[in-house]
């Protein structure tokens, strides 16, 4: 079987998601892992770093340098138990912006994609991010994989698959997992790990996919500009 | 000067690298390659069943006995 190639992630390959890391979001966030991975891009998230020399600032910064994509789940933007706000993610949102308004051209080049779980909630706690790319995925995971594979399809030159194809291809992944568990002697809490996780996927994809619905890959198809960066 | 095969003129196709993935793992993830086999167990197990459903209804649909009843 032709495998995909693929190399490491560069700059406009990568993608850095932004969301909680809670269990309630938990499968939101193997959508969206899931759905970037089948888009031919590299999912980066704070979790695939686990170096304690450096601090969780420095970690998110080097992140939001190497990406191009940023896609932000603000949909729990919301008191806790303690009625305090979460503002983890308005705040890598922010370092996201600023970033992109730096003096660097690459950097410039940096695309934001904002999800919430209701269209015009952030309104009322967010407002001065009105302009950007805000979409809803009533948390739901199907939807967000539409809006993430829209999205992905308008800011990239080549095909993706369809949204219908990606949530086909998303469900019988989820249903594979115990099987795939089972295999590897592992239970559920041991796929909180990013990195494993993030391999399942890629390996799943990999060799459940029809050889042309692989072709196109990022990598393979970086704008001329940005090679050998 | 370009490597050339037999016939004149044919320029050789670039050989491609058998291991494409780069995989950053640390001490505690899952090995890849136990990763790897574990999805291409579960996708022939898959399709396995797949085969033997569609090789079942088609049996039937011709008026055929299933396999293993024919006797």
């Amino acid at each position: 079987m032709t495998r995909r190639r693929r190399g490491k992630p560069n700059y406009n390959s990568s993608v850095f998601i932004n969301c909680p890391f809670d269990p309630e979001y938990q499968p939101l966030f193997r959508a969206l892992v899931f759905t970037i991975e089948a888009c031919n891009l590299w999912p980066r998230c704070a979790l695939e770093v686990d170096d304690s020399g450096e601090t969780r600032a420095e970690k998110l910064i080097r992140l939001i340098r190497e990406s191009r994509y940023g896609i932000h789940d603000i949909s729990r933007t919301e008191v806790n138990a303690n009625q305090l706000p979460r503002f983890n993610m308005p705040y890598e949102f922010g370092l996201f912006v600023g970033l992109k308004h730096s003096i660097e051209p690459r950097q410039r080049r940096k695309v934001v994609l904002v999800l919430d779980r209701e269209p015009h909630r952030y309104h009322e706690f967010l407002s001065d991010i009105a302009g950007h790319d805000i979409r809803s995925h009533r948390s739901d995971s199907d939807e967000l994989i539409r809006q993430v594979r829209h999205w992905l399809q308008s800011q990239v030159d080549r095909d993706l698959p369809g949204a219908g194809q990606l949530v086909a291809e998303y469900h019988l992944f989820i249903s594979e997992v115990p099987r795939l568990l089972a295999k590897l002697s592992k239970s559920e809490a041991d796929l909180d790990n990013f990195r494993d996780f993030h391999w399942l996927v890629a390996d799943w994809l990999e060799e459940n996919r029809p050889p042309a619905a692989r072709s196109g890959s990022s990598w393979q198809k970086a704008p001329a500009h940005d090679r050998g960066r | 000067m370009p490597k050339t095969s037999k016939k004149a003129g044919k320029k050789q196709p670039k050989r491609q690298p058998s291991v494409m993935y780069f995989r950053p793992t640390r001490p505690g993830n899952i090995d890849p390659r136990l990763i790897r086999k574990a999805v291409i167990e579960v996708r022939n197990e898959r399709l396995r069943r797949e085969a033997e459903i569609k090789e079942k209804a088609r049996t039937e649909a011709n008026g055929e006995p299933p396999v293993g009843e024919a006797e």
